[in-house]
């Protein structure tokens, strides 16, 4: 099991009282499966991102991934679960700017000790990032720098990749594109994918959707994997 | 009234962002602050000591009367005066000459009180019933002021210095005894004033005068045509005095420091401008989307940097009088002991001190942030509001800064070529500590290439190396001012410890002799010459004295010795002829120091014109000797050569050598045989400790800006990087996110700020070193009259680097602890706020 949410509960203080943002989520994530996490604005999508990522502790309930509780983790352990066993891909890319396209994509690999520069290579050639090897994260538009940082996150190939809104900021056919190109590279490594979308018309495309409303999944429009 | 509203609203949206970043306004009010404060410090120094000079110029009536002086300034027979009052010209007798009282320089002024009108008299002598019982001037007595013993005018203040009692006599060094004195509070601090006859007879210089004041109401062109005939030169009033000219070069130092802790200042506030201005650039574009006039956002904008300079400027005004006011005591000593000059220790206020300071904060905070005002003129409203690639605003900031570089380096050259005096070494010091800071990104950038490709072991290195060269273009300015204090700490530092070397070994060359005796005029100089000479343990009894003199229409002082091995054997000599001593057993021959060569550049083998009391003497110069610490021009002949230029010469000196375990004995022998004090007997060790003291009582100052300067530097890194901590979190979440914990980012964070501090440091090296030749082998030349040899002290030059280095973890401490301190929530926010 590449992802198991187990009854995970998260509230935040606010000046107005206590603001519950997940109250009780539960879904699994099989290997190489993906899944679309779908809802409103506000409705706990990326909070719920961040605590599987360990970026945020939650209040109740548990994570485990790759069979590691989340929970029970320390911060170090935290950032090593983030190095070596998840891939975060993020809506506005977050490059490192002073590093060139190649070093770039080879940096989460080289940090979880997985560098391979044959991989690196097929990642760019299927991502259509070959020439760009020594540019800079500046010279590029919109969709390359998305394409660098989802061959950031593949080319740790890690057994879980979390994506909120990767294609967000692209026009409809180069997302569609970036998207069909992950997908095939998840299923091709056996890496979990697990999706936050606004748009229905994508989250069609993967294997499961959760749909979360008010901190909690909507009956009926679950067929989590 | 509608433009009114709309700039008053267009003011408080600006000012809003203030609010929102307290710690950059912080930063650009420290940054001005402190450079204001550290320019008008000096300032306040400067005008301070020109004050005194200006009063001591105005008793001396240079800036009441026209003055008479002979064509060689030299002092002219009183025979001219009296044929001058018999021809019916309205002029006045002075006299000038100098005593020595408790080590102290004091100018001593003769007047003739019947034909010097005191109804505009510079000092009003005679008693005014208008005034108070307790005036000064009450005690003024005619009959006691021209009549022996005679009477003396002096300023309070330096009655109280030498804490003489009223209608006391005053032993001076090397004249005899002066009258009684009484307080006059017009009487500048190192000033004596009192009839002719009596300065005439205690200078030794009777039937002479030095210059006659013009003193009717105005100069007929016939009286001007008589005057001239006689062979005269007429000095118009406002001439610079003597003390001004001798003092500029220090004066100009301090200056020099002020001005360079101003630009340093202005780094840190041109930094925190730019900063502001980039966060803003949204604002301003939206503001003229919303129909706000470019010219009126410019003027808005001008308005707050005049507000903000107004204010730092006040606060730096304070604190620049009190950095002024601590150090003034230590000026006042530096003056007294270098030049003789007397400045008042306590600080004045005075408006035009307050306004320049408050000026230059203003056109200080402009110059910083004119720039960025006037980039709004091409701002274009509809562009998105996108910073600029830094890549390639870095190449092209570090293309300009090289070109930049590189016209300082040919003005430097044409100013070696073409320049003169002391201002060409601070224009080539000015132009290479620039051409060196627009330099430092390059040569940064540069370094931190070589050492990526050397140290990149592990991928967080080489994302160390490539961020570190990217925040370059946010620190660099903080690292150019970190460069110039560096470079201008060592230079001074170096110049000051080869000075100290130099000087330290040549006190020990120099001052071979046991034991000096200075009995004054009340011991019988033949007497103790037998004592001594009788005495256990006295190897030779050197009878020794002082005259002054004029060279060039300058003072000059010549010094007389016995012949001994001792000076032949430890008398540095700088250039000379060959058996330069033994040539010195003639009259015609002798040695002169270092400064009156270089000032003449005349050497051995040239001839040297001494004006005497009774005409002029040309002697051929044999070597020249260096005379560290003195300012004046010195000759040194044996006795018996001032003897036959000065019949009446007598030694004024003994230089005694002896067993040294015996020299306290002989000290405690001689106190109790002649009755002779301290002051009278000194030996080798209190000599060497008191000139050494001297020395350290020189480089004070300096030392004290050199540090206030490095102290600014480290504003300016730690503001900086303060400024900067802000901007870095969103370019250090993405490494959190991936799992580089915040620990060690904040380790990083602390090791870049190491890193360059250090290459900063290793570049202030060589620069630092051509500082130090700059000021050895010009400024001194030109400020003290001697040149000395550079060495180097690797061991301050690391502990300069450690302080560097120090300064820089300093620094970052703060901003990385902030780092290290950032929440989980506060990093997922700029995830957030990036949606």
């Amino acid at each position: 099991m590449a992802l198991k949410v187990i009854s995970v509960k998260k509230s935040y203080d606010t000046p107005t009282g206590k603001l519950t943002v997940l109250d009780g989520i539960d879904f699994k994530l099989e290997a190489g499966k993906s899944l679309a996490l779908t809802g409103e604005s506000g409705s706990g999508k990326s909070t719920l991102l961040h605590l599987i990522a360990g970026l945020d502790r939650l209040d109740q309930g548990d994570i485990l991934v790759s069979g590691q509780s989340v929970r029970e983790m320390s911060d170090s352990a935290r950032a090593s679960l983030r190095r070596c066993d998840l891939g975060i891909i993020f809506q506005q890319y977050n490059l490192i700017p002073s590093l060139t396209v190649s070093q770039n994509i080879a940096f989460q690999a080289r940090l979880a000790r997985r560098h391979d520069q044959s991989w690196d290579q097929t990642l760019m050639d299927r991502l259509g990032l070959k020439g760009l090897e020594q540019r800079f994260p500046e010279q590029l538009s919109g969709g390359q720098q998305q394409r660098v940082a989802i061959a950031r996150t593949l080319a740790a190939r890690p057994p879980l990749v979390l994506a909120d809104e990767p294609t967000g900021n692209l026009d409809e056919a180069t997302g569609d594109g970036v998207l069909d190109l992950t997908l095939e590279l998840a299923q091709t490594t056996s890496t979990a994918f697990l999706m936050v979308t606004h748009s229905l018309r994508l989250a069609e495309r993967l294997d499961a959707r959760i749909h979360l409303a008010k901190g909690r999944i909507l009956k009926g429009k679950t067929n989590a994997a | 009234m509608q433009l009114d509203n709309q700039l008053l609203i267009l003011f408080f949206t600006l000012a809003s962002h203030w609010r929102q970043k307290p710690l950059q306004l912080a930063t650009m009010i420290v940054g001005l602050a402190a450079a204001t404060a550290l320019f008008s410090g000096v300032q306040a120094l400067n005008e301070e000591a020109r004050a005194s000079y200006a009063e001591a110029s105005d008793i001396l009536g240079a800036n009441q009367f026209s003055s008479i002086v002979a064509k060689d300034r030299q002092t002219f027979p009183q025979e001219k005066y009296i044929d001058l009052r018999r021809r019916g010209l309205p002029v006045t007798p002075v006299i000038h000459g100098s005593v020595k009282i408790d080590g102290i320089s004091i100018n001593l002024m003769g007047i003739d009180i019947v034909t010097l009108p005191q109804s505009n008299a510079p000092v009003t002598l005679m008693p005014d019933p208008s005034q108070g019982s307790d005036n000064a001037t009450n005690q003024f007595d005619l009959v006691k002021f021209i009549t022996p013993p005679w009477q003396a005018a002096a300023s309070p203040v330096l009655i109280d210095r030498l804490r003489i009692s009223p209608d006391t006599t005053i032993d001076a060094q090397d004249h005899g005894s002066l009258p009684p004195l009484f307080p006059l509070k017009t009487v500048p601090p190192q000033t004596i004033i009192l009839d002719i006859g009596a300065a005439q007879s205690i200078l030794e210089m009777a039937g002479v005068v030095s210059e006659l004041f013009y003193v009717g109401d105005h100069m007929s062109p016939q009286h001007r045509k008589t005057i001239i005939s006689l062979g005269f030169d007429i000095l118009d009033p406002g001439q610079e005095n003597d003390i001004e000219q001798l003092t500029s070069s220090f004066h100009l130092n301090l200056a020099a420091f002020g001005f360079l802790s101003f630009l340093v200042g202005l780094l840190i506030v041109h930094a925190a401008a730019g900063l502001a201005f980039e966060q803003r650039r949204p604002i301003f574009r939206t503001l003229m989307a919303c129909g706000i006039n470019r010219s009126t956002l410019m003027f808005s904008l001008t308005l707050e940097v005049m507000i903000i300079a107004i204010v730092a400027g006040t606060i730096g005004i304070f604190l620049g009088y009190i950095i002024a006011a601590s150090l003034l005591p230590d000026v006042s000593k530096t003056l007294q002991g270098l030049y003789g000059a007397v400045v008042a220790d306590t600080l004045v206020a005075r408006p035009l001190w307050l306004l320049l300071g408050l000026g230059m904060s203003i056109a200080g905070a402009f110059i910083a942030s004119a720039r960025f005002v006037f980039q709004l003129h091409g701002l274009p409203i509809l562009k998105t509001a996108y910073p600029e690639a830094w890549r390639a605003k870095q190449s092209q900031s570090l293309r300009w800064q090289s070109i930049g570089a590189g016209l300082f380096l040919i003005l430097l050259v044409i100013s070696n070529i073409v320049g003169s005096g002391l201002l060409k070494g601070f224009v080539m010091m000015g132009c290479l500590l620039c051409a060196a800071a627009l330099l430092l990104p390059a040569c940064l950038t540069g370094m931190l290439a070589l050492a990526s490709r050397f140290f990149s072991k592990t991928v967080l290195l080489e994302w160390f190396f490539a961020d570190t060269r990217q925040q370059l273009s946010g620190l660099s300015l903080a690292l150019q001012a970190l460069l110039l204090a560096l470079a201008v700490n060592i230079g001074v530092g170096t110049m000051v410890g080869s000075f100290r070397t130099t000087f330290t070994s040549w006190l020990d060359q120099r001052l071979a002799a046991e034991l000096y005796v200075n009995p004054g005029d009340n011991v019988s100089y033949r007497e103790i010459e037998n004592w001594l000479s009788r005495k256990k343990g006295v190897k030779a009894v050197l009878p020794a004295a002082f005259k002054e003199a004029r060279s060039g229409g300058l003072p000059l002082s010549i010094f007389a010795f016995t012949p001994n091995s001792i000076y032949r054997d430890h008398w540095p000599l700088l250039d000379k002829s060959p058996d330069a001593w033994d040539r010195l057993k003639s009259t015609e021959n002798v040695l002169i120091n270092e400064q009156f060569a270089r000032r003449e550049n005349v050497w051995a083998g040239d001839s040297v014109a001494v004006t005497l009391a009774d005409g002029e003497k040309t002697a051929q110069i044999v070597g020249v000797y260096s005379d560290y610490g003195n300012t004046k021009a010195e000759i040194m002949v044996p006795l018996s050569t001032l003897t036959a230029w000065y019949p009446a010469t007598e030694a004024s000196l003994f230089v005694v050598r002896a067993d040294p375990s015996l020299v306290s004995e002989l000290v405690n022998d001689l106190k109790n045989t002649f009755s002779l004090n301290d002051k009278q007997l000194i030996d080798q060790q209190a000599l060497k400790s008191f000139s050494v003291a001297v020395f350290e009582q020189t480089f004070l100052i300096t030392n004290a800006l050199n540090v206030l300067t490095l102290i600014i530097a480290g504003i300016a890194l730690f503001t900086s990087l303060l400024s900067l901590a802000t901007a870095r979190l969103p370019q250090l979440a993405p490494l959190w996110a991936v799992g580089v914990p915040r620990a060690i980012l904040s380790r990083f964070e602390l090791a870049r700020a190491l890193v360059l501090a250090l290459m900063t440091s290793v570049l202030a090296l060589p620069l630092g070193i051509s500082i130090a030749w700059m000021l050895t082998a010009i400024v001194n030349v030109e400020a003290f009259g001697w040149k000395l040899p550079i060495i180097i002290f690797p061991g301050d030059l690391f502990t300069l680097m450690v302080l560097a280095a120090g300064t820089a973890f300093a620094s970052a401490f703060v901003p990385a602890l902030q780092l290290r301190r950032t929440s989980n929530a506060q990093l997922l926010r700029l995830f957030a706020q990036e949606k």
